[in-house]
């Protein structure tokens, strides 16, 4: 099944084309990384899908629907950008944080139920965070933020978690354990999206790439990138092995 | 002094003073706190200068000017949103431009229907011990309205205010959410004219909600810190105002200092 789908996207901020031609798409269980250099238009294009900006051409369909209209938004998960500063102080538990993430699946008046309270303790113990219920937000490391986030966009049972930058935060040995979740979620049948400046480490987790540059430069399987010659020439052999991620252990097996 | 409280008590002006009181700081705590949280405090501020304006009007048409405010007020607040999307002027600026014309409407006014003055200027610092009985059963209803809208969108508005982004993608309408707390915000703050007056107005929605943030470490307890502050404020400041001859929105906003400087002072010793 078709979960998500991007025809021929283009977006504008003001008169400047952040995103050309943009089209794609993702199935059940794939597990999709997009990659591309700083400003090339990553994450306007998950807000883009989110219909958090709007599209100056082309459609995003998610689930069948178009985004505009879709309304089903307990099944998506959503992990955005960490943007710190803005929220200094605020007064939340992470046990409050991470129950918002079950709002979606409220209707008015979306009342908070004691099953919710579990649900939140299930979702915190999977993520081995559960003594950081009754913490501060605010008072959390980046990476246990994180972590926190993830928690939050995991606890509603999306079937699609759309991840922005969620590791720039992460030890390794915690990146590992994040991205270790993610794939248990994909092989449960969820589809994973996740962008990440990480263009050295992404092949060894995701499945399929999408390589960004306002416009698409690739999209396909890590084995396709590895061997198109197309990419050879726009990134060079060396930075185009590092990327695919094929060859590991051993020589280039091409 | 027990004695001369219970006396007071007597009172049916004291007795009104402290239900209306009472129950629009109750409402100014709630959403204070939302307001604080997203650096929209001002817009409180900003909505009683234009009441400023709207009670001339009320005033210069012979009318009860709770009656003209309230809907002009609601209206100008829907208004600094529009422009502080469609105009890309930012929020404080959008409230600077709308109170500045609000006040300057009310000077018009006042310079037109010479003989008011003394009736608007009443309503700078507020006279919450003047408050007539219908008054306080508007105040009561309607108070009782945004409490209810308040509790019920309690979740919502607490995902908005933390992250507003992410509050789309559970699928909450922000923007109506957003019109419906400043809405809010204007029935409250024409309300409360009536206890601080329009010059203090902005201190019983931001005071409760600062005097929270010293000390709460979850939103649950900040919202039961800053309602707490804000009744005791009324109730202690209707107190002493009374017994000491003092101006009750002046005292009320001394007292709120006071326990925002003992929450301050807690929050740092623990």
């Amino acid at each position: 099944m078709k979960v998500l789908e991007a025809e021929d996207l283009s977006v504008k901020y003001q008169d400047a084309e952040v995103l050309t031609g943009v089209t794609f798409s993702t199935s059940s269980g794939d597990f999709l990384g997009i990659v591309g250099p700083n400003g090339s238009g990553k994450t306007t294009l998950v807000r883009c899908i989110l219909n958090l900006v709007p599209a100056a051409a082309g459609s995003v369909r998610l689930f069948g629907t178009a985004n505009d209209r879709f309304d089903e938004w307990s099944r998506i998960g959503y992990v955005p950008q960490v943007s710190d500063g803005r929220k200094r102080g605020f007064p939340a538990t992470v046990g409050e944080i991470v129950a918002t993430g079950l709002l979606s699946r409220k209707r008015f008046p979306r009342r908070l139920t004691r099953k919710d309270c579990q649900t939140v303790d299930e979702t915190l113990e999977l993520l081995a965070i559960q003594d950081l219920k009754g913490r501060m937000i605010d008072r959390l490391s980046g990476g246990q933020r994180q972590r926190v986030f993830l928690a939050r966009a995991l606890v509603g049972e999306p079937e699609l978690l759309l991840l922005d930058e969620p590791t720039a935060a992460l030890d390794p040995s915690m990146r590992d354990q994040f991205y270790e979740t993610l794939i248990a979620f994909s092989r449960r049948g969820g589809t994973v999206i996740i962008v990440t400046h990480d263009s050295g480490s992404i092949g060894r987790y995701a499945a399929t790439l999408l390589y960004l540059d306002r416009r698409v430069i690739f999209f396909g399987s890590f084995q396709q990138f590895c061997r198109s010659e197309r990419m050879t020439d726009y990134f060079g052999e060396h930075a185009q092995h590092l990327i695919c991620h094929q060859h590991e252990g051993g020589a280039l097996d091409r | 002094m027990i004695a001369e409280i219970f006396d007071a008590l007597q009172y049916a002006f004291i007795q009104r003073a402290l239900v209306a009181g009472s129950l629009i700081a109750l409402n100014c705590s709630f959403l204070g706190l939302f307001l604080v949280l997203r650096r929209f405090a001002l817009i409180g501020d900003g909505l009683a200068h234009v009441a400023f304006g709207t009670i001339g009007l009320g005033l210069l048409l012979h009318s009860h000017p709770i009656y003209v405010s309230v809907p002009l007020v609601m209206l100008a607040s829907l208004w600094i949103l529009m422009i502080s999307e469609k105009a890309k002027i930012h929020g404080d600026a959008a409230i600077g431009l709308v109170a500045a014309l609000g006040v300057a409407t009310g000077v018009m006014l006042a310079s037109v229907g010479r003989g008011f003055n003394v009736d608007l200027f009443s309503y700078l610092f507020g006279s919450i011990l003047a408050i007539s009985r219908g008054e306080v059963i508007l105040s009561v209803m309607l108070s009782l309205v945004v409490l209810m809208v308040i509790v019920l969108f309690m979740n919502d508005l607490f995902a908005i205010t933390y992250e507003e982004e992410y509050a789309r993608v559970l699928g909450i309408k922000t923007r109506r959410m957003t019109s419906m707390l400043t809405i809010c915000t204007a029935l409250t703050v024409v309300l409360g004219i009536r206890v601080v007056g329009t010059m203090l107005i902005s201190s019983l929605l931001i005071f409760p909600a600062v005097t929270a943030l010293q000390v709460a470490r979850c939103f649950r307890t900040a919202i039961i810190i800053a309602a707490a502050s804000s009744v005791l404020s009324v109730v202690f400041g209707v107190f002493i105002s009374y017994l000491f001859n003092l101006p009750t929105g002046a005292t009320i906003v001394y007292v709120s200092f006071l326990l925002f400087g003992t929450a301050y002072l807690c929050g740092r010793l623990f």
